[in-house]
């Protein structure tokens, strides 16, 4: 089974007037289809640039980004923007639900663009908010927010799944939950997932834990058997 | 402290956006506070200042009977008095092409240098020279007066009333030398006049010395120490009333004596008056008496004449028949004596021949006698010779001698027988030739007789043929006598209605003497001070409204300025709720935290307000004072910084932003740091009224849904807004309506309410005759379709203390009037009837004067009589005060008759070729005084006020302006509050114009709704703007178009539309990134 996506050599460069800072130094990695990867550093390793192009906001400065054979570090603004539309879902760290929408109105709001949408109620049945569907965000809590993005996100229908710092707002139970949540999508629906987190102790749970510093990739561990959600203790 | 202020400067470069967006609302709000403010008193200011350089007299005194020399010396004398100008004033009337026009005439004193003090309403001299003499002038140079000659052209003054002009003038024909304004007279309007059209067209200025006349009708004066002073202050008149009081008191004295021997003569004049009458009346029953007594002397005449005729006639026929008879009876006989000839002649030839056979025979008879006796004699002759023959034997002698013998014998005989046969020819013939001479004697006689009769009967046709011309003749001359009688008889009765109509003319004035005797006795002087100078008063009142807008109109400026505030300071204050948390933490106390953020507001607002009082002062007071000058003859304005107003909306505009700032900072303030420092909790999603129907809710796509609920959720973004939406588009809306309103006075006044096209105006003393005459003929003339004579007057009604020319009407049949003027109500069209118990008035003098239907109105006729009058009717009017009244109505309320004055004419056509034809007829007829065409006033009258375009444009400026700012700042607000969101949707895969529609909608709708309510508040607005601008004699109409409405709606969304397009690029540049950060 060949690379669902493929960094080589990707290089991210800020440039703040004279001072070049080099946020990406030279990436390269692999995910497969199905794989629930985790992208682990500390603050400003360069997580979260990884994060921005391969979501499709950001572009490298060079190198080569490929998913699912397409080549989208040559992407117009446009076609980042298709691509972001058609195959990325997107899980926020602070959930981004649209506050005036409710439950499943936020859900629609992402399947509303998208070509071939999952069936809106049942997405969020299987995130658990049926009974909370018609529910304004801000009176939900931060869990059934998350779950709420995420199904927003599923619902898409996705070719692959990003969740920045998906726990990073939520308690350590409903962050457990939420991770559950993510893990067994993964398995049920085969769906690439790619979890950023600054949280080491997440890694285990990865069938790939690529760990990031300075910019540079710092190792790759393929875990032949991830730990279930409930056995991670951090 | 320090550290704030560099955090406050960091602050403002880091959101310049948001620091202009306070400073520029700010800045308008206080430009338009201040300078539609300063407008007012700058345009008072202006003119006063242009009323001191030209020195306007400060008081007029008018005197009833005028002024003597020993008066001015009085006047001099009282202290505080600095001027004196002892004048003359007149109104009179000049024609021009074909109108007439009433023109006031000022005088130029001899000492004409700008600093002598008794030169007073100084010329300012535009074109050409000042008059050097009394046979010069110089007219109103007016970009808009309604009387224009060129330099050089000759005026023909004239008088306007029964008294001659050359009384009072040295010379009526003035040349125009030169063009002027003059500070006595500001705007076209001039105020009213007792003669011609009633209104003052324009002033003409002649020298001082070309009045002939002893006694001064008018005195200027100018005060001491008043120069410095605004006339428009109060404290000009706390100088000026004390010095009016001693006037008023000089008045009372002086008239006094003026009037007593003033009174005297008039009473004097007035008896005189009666006797006259008395004499004239005497005189004219006479001539009508007598005319009438001739008049039956002729008609006796007549009827006998023709009697006579019809006798003579039955004469002579009888004549002429018995000379006929006799004629038939000679001719009778002259037959009788014909056929007796005829007879006669008959016998003559037959005796005649018979006679002459006799004769015939007889001269046979004497032929053969003769004969007979030649043979005899012979015979004798042979038988002789043979008897002489010696050789014969006597036997043979013998036998021959008795032959012989019996030869003698026989001739003889014959002779005897010839004796006797000769005598009957000779008697036969005279007797024939008697008888033939007979007959032609008879034959003679006949024909004499016959030839006699001939000439009779010649002589008697002749005879009768002259009787007959001689009959023609004499009908002739009856007829002519008939037809003169007729004539005399017709003639007769004009002269009656002349008479009776002059009489009546007369015996009514002398009534009316009667009073005018009593009233001289009230003989006054009047000291009018600038409040009674018509455009002193004109142009203040012009100012004041300006004033009343400025009260009303930049208040609605500062509303939104406010909210935008409001908005933007809560804004900034919920993007910095980390930082006052941690400011708080940090041990800052609320006064400093909030002082941050009240420096920001402070210095935007503070910036605003300097640039926007400069901005103001120097934009508003210019636009607004040149737009009066539309109307009014002014020089250009003189700014001024008014210190007062700067203060007053600064401190508001900084007061109003550091409230707003207050209000935001202060809920922040109350709460714990902690909370603070966490995020603000996101205000709760609302369900909307729009959900329960589910019907327009399920169709709704997720971006709509938000924007309905976006709508509801942020009420001060709603109304910040709607209000200043809504006040761009009332600002529209009242822009085009005034255009609206204005363009549709012409047409409405013009063609739908005067049915009629020309206006002529009869020659004073007319008779009832020769105006009839001229109705006549100007029916005669093609384009001409119907006429009507009218009696036009002109009043005067005083209107909140200002004196208005009214036009007085009275039809002379009221019922046909209706054709020539629509009198109908404005909103129904109801029709309105003139009856006789008032008088209809059209409806901006209703307004005006505050009165309804029933109410009485206290109006003064052309003869100077004030009487109340009910009002019966209100009509729609736009151009001018009319009142209407029947004739009785007329003559019940001020006791005179009306008499026509004017014809009113309908023509079919307003060309300009047609009417000049038509203009060059009429004034060719004898006793036209003048002939208005309103297709002329209609453009001129269109032309004034298509300048009020200028206002227009103004105004949609200033709702650009606003609708950029609102909109500008509301977008940039939205954006900033929903940054995460949109980078959010943005991450979600939303394209860029999915994007700018999801935000934009909103700021459409609320525009829309914005539009929507500004339709009302423009109509509002509209009618403020309406009444103010409002002119003295002019009704506005109150109408906004449909297309003005939808115009009006489509600009606003137009401007929406416009700043979501400059807003889209910065959408497109919101880093997607923004969605990954937390909630500040």
């Amino acid at each position: 089974m060949g690379s669902f996506i493929e960094f080589k050599d990707v290089k991210k460069i800020y440039k703040m007037g004279e001072v070049e800072i080099p946020a990406l130094a030279g990436v390269d990695f692999q995910i497969k289809k199905g794989e629930f990867v985790v992208i682990a550093g500390a603050s400003g390793a360069g997580k979260s640039t990884i994060l921005n192009i391969l979501g499709g906001m950001d572009s490298p400065t060079s190198g080569e980004i490929i998913v699912d054979g397409a080549k989208i570090s040559d992407f117009n603004a446009k076609e980042l923007t298709a691509y972001r539309r058609y195959d990325i879902g997107f899980v926020f760290q602070f959930y981004n639900l649209v506050q005036n929408l409710t439950v499943v109105e936020n859900v629609e709001l992402a399947t509303e663009i998208c070509h071939d949408p999952l069936d809106v109620l049942e997405t969020v049945t299987n995130v658990g908010l049926f009974d909370r569907r018609d529910n304004f965000p801000a009176q939900l809590s931060g869990g059934e927010q998350q779950r709420v993005a995420i199904a927003r996100a599923l619902a898409k229908n996705p070719k692959l799944l990003l969740c920045d710092e998906p726990t990073g707002a939520l308690d350590y139970n409903t962050g457990k939950a939420i991770l559950k949540l993510l893990q067994d999508t993964c398995r049920q629906q085969n769906m690439t997932v790619i979890v950023i987190t600054h949280n080491l102790a997440l890694a285990p749970m990865g069938d790939k834990v690529i760990r990031v510093k300075s910019g540079r990739i710092a190792s790759i561990t393929e875990n032949e058997t991830p730990t279930p959600v409930e056995s991670i203790e951090w | 402290m320090r550290m704030l202020i560099k955090d406050t400067l960091r602050e403002i470069r880091k959101s310049l956006g948001r620091f202009f967006s306070i400073f520029a609302i700010v800045a308008i709000g206080v430009a338009f506070f201040a300078g539609v403010k300063a407008s007012a008193p700058i345009m008072k200011s202006t003119a006063d200042s242009y009323f001191d350089d030209y020195n306007l007299m400060d008081i007029r005194l008018l005197s009833t009977l005028g002024f003597t020399e020993d008066d001015v010396k009085e006047i001099r004398a009282i202290p505080g008095v600095k001027g004196l100008f002892a004048t003359h004033t007149l109104d009179v009337l000049v024609k021009q092409n074909t109108q007439e026009y009433v023109m006031k005439v000022l005088t130029l004193p001899d000492n004409l240098d700008p600093n002598n003090p008794d030169y007073m309403n100084q010329a300012v001299l535009i074109e050409g020279r000042l008059p050097e003499n009394e046979n010069e002038c110089v007219i109103e140079a007016g970009k808009i007066s309604h009387f224009d000659a060129d330099i050089g052209t000759v005026l023909t003054l004239n008088s306007g009333t029964d008294d001659e002009l050359s009384d009072v003038l040295k010379t009526t024909e003035l040349t125009v030398v030169g063009k002027v304004n003059n500070p006595y007279y500001l705007s076209y309007q001039k105020g009213s006049s007792n003669i011609g059209s009633g209104s003052i067209s324009g002033y003409l200025m002649i020298p001082e010395s070309a009045f002939d006349q002893d006694i001064y009708t008018d005195i200027y004066l100018t005060i001491d120490n008043v120069k410095e002073l605004n006339s428009y202050d109060d404290n000009y008149f706390d100088v000026i009333d004390p010095i009016t009081d001693q006037l008023e008191a000089l008045g009372k004295v002086r008239s006094k004596i003026r009037s007593e021997d003033v009174k005297n003569s008039a009473y004097h004049a007035y008896v005189d008056g009666w006797n006259a009458f008395y004499t004239s009346k005497n005189e004219a029953d006479q001539q009508l008496a007598e005319a009438q007594k001739t008049l039956d002397r002729s008609f006796v005449d007549l009827m006998q004449g023709s009697a006579d005729l019809d006798q003579q006639k039955r004469d002579f026929d009888l004549q002429i028949a018995d000379a006929k008879r006799q004629l038939r009876d000679g001719r009778m006989q002259i037959a009788n004596a014909w056929s007796t000839y005829d007879q006669q002649v008959l016998a003559f030839e037959k005796q005649k021949s018979e006679a002459l056979a006799q004769i015939q025979d007889a001269l046979d008879q004497v032929d053969e006698a003769k004969a007979k006796r030649q043979e005899l004699v012979g015979n004798q002759e042979q038988l002789k010779l043979a008897l002489s023959n010696p050789a014969m034997s006597e036997v043979e002698k013998q036998m021959a001698m008795a032959q012989l013998e019996q030869v003698e014998a026989g001739i003889a005989e014959i002779d005897e027988s010839l004796a006797d046969l000769e005598i009957p020819v000779d008697e036969v013939m005279s007797q024939l030739n008697e008888g033939e001479q007979q007959l032609l004697a008879g034959k003679a006689e006949i024909q004499q007789n016959e030839a006699a009769l001939d000439q009779t009967e010649k002589e008697l046709n002749k005879q009768i043929d002259d009787a007959n011309q001689q009959f023609r003749d004499a009908q002739q001359t009856l007829d002519d006598g008939w037809t003169a009688y007729d004539k005399g008889v017709d003639e007769l009765a004009k002269n009656r209605r002349i008479t009776d109509e002059q009489l009546l003319d007369a015996m009514e004035e002398l009534e009316n003497a009667e009073a005018d005797i009593l009233e001289i006795e009230d003989c006054e002087w009047f000291v009018l001070d600038r409040e009674s100078h018509y455009s002193y008063m004109d142009y203040g009142s012009a100012a004041d409204r300006m004033g009343a807008i400025a009260e009303v109109f930049p208040l609605f400026f500062f509303l939104v300025a406010a909210l935008i505030c409001l908005t933007t300071m809560t804004r900034m204050v919920d993007e910095q709720r980390g930082t006052i948390g941690t400011l708080k933490a940090l041990g800052y106390s609320k006064v400093k935290i909030a002082v941050k953020y009240l420096c920001y507001a402070f210095l935007s607002s503070f910036g605003g307000s300097v640039v926007g009082v400069l901005i103001g002062f120097a934009v508003f007071p210019t636009v607004i004072y040149t737009a009066w000058n539309i109307m009014y003859e002014l020089p250009p304005v003189q700014l001024q910084f008014i210190p007062s107003f700067a203060l007053q909306a600064s401190l508001a505009a900084i007061l109003i932003t550091l409230g707003a700032t207050i209000a935001a900072v202060y809920k922040e303030l109350m709460e714990t740091p902690a909370l603070l420092m966490r995020p603000k909790a996101p205000k709760n999603g609302k369900r909307v009224f729009l959900e329960r129907i589910p019907l327009i809710w399920k169709h709704l796509s997720f971006s709509k849904k938000v924007t309905v609920r976006n709508l509801i959720r942020y009420k001060k973004r709603f109304f910040m807004t709607v209000i200043g939406i809504s006040g761009c588009t009332a600002l529209l809306v009242a822009g085009f309506g005034i255009q609206d309103s204005i363009g549709d006075i012409v047409p409405k006044q013009f063609e739908e309410i005067q049915n009629y096209q020309v206006n002529i105006e009869f020659e004073k003393n007319l008779n009832v005759v020769e105006k009839e005459d001229i109705m006549k003929t100007v029916e005669q003339f093609s384009h001409v379709n119907d006429t009507m004579e009218i009696a036009q007057y002109n009043g005067t009604i005083d209107v909140k203390g200002k004196e208005q020319s009214v036009t007085i009407i009275v039809p002379t049949d009221v019922d046909r009037f209706k054709e020539f003027v629509s009198l109908r109500t404005r909103r129904s069209h109801t029709p309105v009837e003139i009856t006789d118990d008032g008088a209809v008035i059209s409806e901006k003098l209703a307004n005006d004067l505050g009165v309804g239907i029933g109410d009485l109105i206290e109006c003064e006729n052309s003869d100077d009589l004030v009487k109340k009058i009910k009002v019966v009717g209100i009509v729609e009017n736009y151009v001018g005060h009319y009142l209407y009244m029947s004739e009785a109505g007329y003559k019940a309320t001020y006791g005179f008759t009306s008499k026509a004055t004017n014809l009113f004419v309908k023509t079919d056509s307003t060309e300009s070729q047609v009417e000049e034809n038509l203009g060059n007829h009429i004034t060719k007829i004898d006793g036209v005084s003048s002939v208005v065409f309103y297709s002329g006033t209609a453009d001129s009258f269109a032309d004034t006020i298509k300048s009020l375009g200028f206002v227009v444009v103004v105004l949609v400026i200033s709702a650009a302006l606003l609708a950029f700012v609102v909109l500008y700042n509301l977008t940039n607000v939205n954006i900033s509050e929903r940054i995460r969101e949109i980078a959010t949707i943005k991450v979600l895969g939303f394209y860029d114009n999915e994007v700018s529609t999801y935000v934009f909608r909103e700021n459409l709708i609320l525009s829309f709704i914005g539009a929507i309510a500004g339709l009302v508040l423009g109509t509002l607005l509209h009618r403020l703007i309406m009444s103010i601008a409002e002119l003295d004699s002019v009704m506005f109409g109150r109408t906004i178009l449909l297309q003005s409405y939808v115009l009006s709606v489509i600009i606003t969304m137009f401007f929406s539309w416009l700043v979501a397009k400059v807003m889209h690029h910065k959408l497109k540049t919101i880093p997607m990134v923004e969605s990954l950060k937390s909630v500040e």
